[in-house]
């Protein structure tokens, strides 16, 4: 009698338990990211790069069926203008969202690391796609929540200081943000000096956000008898620069050679002309006109489809768009590994990930327990605008 | 007792005054006493007139002195008010200021040092904080700086990127009262204020500062906001104290606070240095017009003495051949004129009336003989119209007569016949005869009927 009621109820209950099972983990709702990033500034482009690396990423995510078994990935964006203060206050925020597995943030270091005792309090995972600063990931907490795709000053200097030096440049001046960002390249610069004699720092000047002119700052470093001038800041400033040495005549015009940030705008708008007239290389990690694998095209097709892009060239900050990108993919891996959302166990899982073909590199692995940098130094290059605007890697 | 003096005494006063003084004694020292009493009633007059005008006066001068001391004072104290602000606002367009905003963390190791070294307008007692865009501390130069969350404030500041003021009670500052100044930082990269500069500003300490810059301390001073005192040194409130109320012009945001200030001076206009000074030259004046009076009534009477004199002389010994010297003034002279025409006159009308009462002095005498005579038979007359009273006065009382035949009884009790009485005691003498009616009883029927 068992047997046979059994038989009759068991299947029908079986199909209903499985269906149950499905349709539960696709209605738990969506996974969310969050970034919070300087989407007020009127020149960064930065920002809306890093918005749709993550954007396009998802798509391709959520499309190829989502993640922990149908969840969908969502992105919750905030600006904090690069204010600490109300990054902290976007922090704790997301740090309360049901579901929220990992926060990205922008361009300015300085927005990320008042918070950073913060983000370790709440177990908040960061995951950095452009912040240089070498303190965002070596913070000294344990364990790190801080997850980085990008470049770091430690090797962005080296990096400039080789170009310099290649180009024959032996006597540089620092011309550098007044910011903790500054601090710490001019922290590294004076290691490398140290390491590598043949190239000095004549003159070390430092200028604020919202000053109105470089020139003074300028003027000692020519004075101090520089070949060039390793510029440390972002493009508002950094068109400045440009302006003003091209409005000087060309004997008294020394090479630039920049940090990555003035990529973080739409340089060549804000410099005009005056950008053809100044020797200006600045460092990059990622060339989005070489084809990478192929994946170019997949990514522009989805950008075309999500923003209306026809060309890579509407991107202004492509490093942005390619590091949110491929940050994206690896937390969506590390979701899967941890298999909830747990930020402790995302954290987790990010250390432990297996290799991984990214847009930029295949990463084998992306992080490991001991490091949180997922790129390298031979990603880095220099880079120049060319005459359309277009960022071209120095070859 | 004293008992009151009503209006009544003081009328009769003042009528035995003006009798003592205006209707007795000579004439010109009536004139003198008339010339002084009119000399204290110009004194008196030109004296109260002279301390209203004089009090006017001094107090037109003190407000127009004080007017002026007032604008001078709000102009400088405007000034002084506008220099920290200006300072404050050219602080917070500082690039440092929003670097250290922006970069938190990193802007320690300068901005703290920085602020605290920062002395807007030169007034180290400005307490300065630097606060994110919740009015969070990020630098400050006091110890122990405090959040500025009121929302009036962060509104005005961060959402409207407006300059913001208000008037804070706290310790210290001189008195009390401090101003609260905040500015929007505003990044040019995002053309929205990240940060405020929030400033309190000693209300007392700039004003006290001011105030011995410019010497008034012995002035009253108050500084109010919208009608409510700030603070106040040494302004006294009460009749007679002159105040002088100017507003302070102040740029924004202490324009918001409707700032005003009011000056006045302690000292109450006293004038009693002016009563002894005018009692003593009222005195001397008052001297000098009674001895000219004197002097100028005893000239213009001269004349009118001698006159006086001529007339004494005449009225004592009666003899009218003195004559008045005829000189001095044409009233005076005018007046011996007549003095001697009057004597003249009266020399004339003498010697007519002594012709005129011999005249009459001869008819009254033949009057008075006839007279004489006239009474001498007056007095005969009355003689006898005496004893004929005399004699009629004896008919007079009651008269004691028989009803039946009708004798009267005397002094002596005797009976007498009336006839007999009646001739005695008069002269009438009896005629007898018969009435008709007696007649008719007594002889009746030979009378014919």
């Amino acid at each position: 009698m068992d047997r046979l009621l059994w038989k009759m109820v068991g299947p029908p209950l079986f199909i209903l338990l499985l269906f149950a099972a499905g349709t539960g983990r696709a209605d738990a709702g969506p996974i969310y990211v969050g970034l919070t990033a300087e989407f007020g500034h009127v020149t960064s482009t930065s920002d809306d790069a890093i918005r749709q690396g993550i954007l396009i990423a998802i798509e391709e995510i959520n499309r190829s069926g989502g993640v922990l078994g149908g969840r969908k990935l969502e992105l919750i964006v905030r600006d904090n203008r690069a204010v600490p203060a109300r990054a902290a206050v976007h922090l704790k925020e997301l740090a309360d969202t049901k579901d929220l597995v990992a926060v990205f943030c922008g361009k300015f270091s300085s927005a990320i690391l008042e918070a950073m005792p913060l983000i370790h309090q709440r177990e908040l995972v960061l995951l950095d796609p452009w912040a240089a600063n070498d303190k965002v990931v070596e913070n000294g907490y344990a364990p790190n929540y801080a997850f980085r795709l990008s470049l770091k000053d430690s090797w962005a200097v080296p990096e400039m200081m080789g170009y310099a030096r290649k180009r024959g440049f032996r006597k540089v001046g620092l011309l550098m943000i007044n910011t903790s960002w500054g601090r710490n390249n001019h922290d590294v610069v004076k290691r490398y000096l140290a390491a590598n004699p043949g190239i000095s720092v004549v003159d070390t000047q430092l200028y604020n956000y919202g000053d109105n002119s470089l020139m003074t700052q300028y003027r000692s470093i020519r004075k101090a008898g520089a070949n060039a001038v390793i510029f440390v800041g972002i493009e508002p400033e950094g068109a400045i620069l440009v302006k003003e040495v091209a409005a000087l005549p060309p004997e008294r015009r020394l090479p630039i050679v920049s940090h990555w940030s003035v990529a973080g705008g739409d340089f060549p708008a804000m410099t005009g002309e005056a950008l053809e007239r100044v020797d200006l290389a600045f460092v990059q990690t990622f060339d989005l006109h070489h084809d990478h694998r192929g994946r170019t095209r997949e990514l522009l097709a989805i950008a075309n489809r999500l923003f209306n892009m026809k060309s890579f060239s509407e991107v202004k900050s492509p490093c942005g768009l390619a590091h949110a990108y491929d940050l994206t993919r690896i937390l969506a891996m590390a979701v899967e590994k941890a298999g909830g959302s747990d930020r402790r166990k995302v954290r987790d899982a990010l250390e432990r990930l297996d290799r991984y073909e990214g847009l930029i590199r295949v990463y084998d692995p992306p992080f490991t327990a001991t490091r949180h940098e997922a790129l390298s130094p031979e990603n880095v290059f220099m880079a120049r605008y060319d005459g359309k605007g277009r960022i071209r890697a120095i070859r | 007792m004293t008992e009151p003096i009503d209006g009544r005494d003081r009328g009769r006063i003042r009528e035995m005054l003006s009798r003592g003084l205006l209707s007795r004694g000579d004439i010109y020292r009536r004139i003198a006493a008339s010339m002084t009493l009119y000399a204290v009633c110009v004194i008196l007059l030109i004296g109260a007139v002279s301390y209203v005008c004089v009090d006017l006066l001094i107090r037109k001068n003190l407000r127009l002195s004080m007017e002026s001391t007032a604008r001078v004072q709000a102009m400088k104290l405007c000034a002084t008010l506008d220099s920290v602000q200006e300072s404050l606002s050219h602080l917070s367009g500082n690039s440092l200021l929003i670097n250290s905003i922006i970069d938190t963390s990193g802007s320690r190791s300068y901005i703290d040092s920085f602020v605290k070294s920062y002395h807007p307008a030169g007034h180290k007692s400005v307490r300065l904080t630097l606060c994110d865009f919740q009015g969070s501390p990020i630098a400050s130069n006091v110890p122990t700086p405090i959040r500025y969350d009121d929302p009036e404030l962060l509104r005005r500041t961060v959402e409207t990127a407006a300059p913001f003021s208000a008037i804070l009670s706290r310790e210290g500052g001189g008195s009390g009262a401090w101003f609260l100044l905040a500015y929007p930082i505003v990044w040019n990269m995002t053309g929205r204020a990240e940060g405020i500069l929030v400033a309190e500003v000693p209300v007392g300490e700039i004003v006290d500062a001011q105030l011995l810059a410019t010497g008034r301390r012995e002035t009253g001073f108050r500084m109010m906001s919208g009608g409510h005192a700030l603070l106040s040194r040494n302004l006294v409130d009460g009749p007679g104290l002159q105040q002088i109320e100017m507003p302070l012009p102040t740029a924004a945001p202490l324009k918001d606070l409707g700032l005003s200030m009011r000056i006045g001076s302690n000292r109450r206009i006293s004038l009693w240095w002016l009563i002894p000074a005018y009692a003593a030259s009222g005195a001397a004046l008052l001297l000098l017009s009674t001895l000219l009076a004197r002097r100028i009534s005893f000239s213009l009477t001269s004349q009118l003495r001698a006159l006086g004199a001529i007339a004494r002389r005449v009225a004592e010994s009666g003899c009218l051949d003195s004559h008045a010297e005829v000189a001095g003034p044409d009233d005076v002279r005018a007046l011996a004129s007549s003095f001697n025409a009057m004597i003249d006159r009266v020399r004339s009308s003498n010697e007519d009336l002594e012709r005129r009462v011999e005249e009459r002095t001869a008819k009254l005498s033949v009057a008075n003989e006839e007279l004489l005579r006239l009474n001498l038979e007056k007095e005969q007359a009355i003689g006898r119209l005496q004893e004929a009273l005399n004699k009629i006065s004896t008919l007079r009382g009651l008269l004691p007569i028989c009803a039946s035949c009708k004798k009267i009884r005397d002094d002596k009790g005797y009976w007498n016949l009336i006839e007999t009485y009646i001739s005695e005691h008069t002269e009438a003498d009896f005629s007898h005869g018969i009435c008709p009616d007696c007649a008719k009883e007594l002889y009746g029927e030979y009378l014919d009927p």
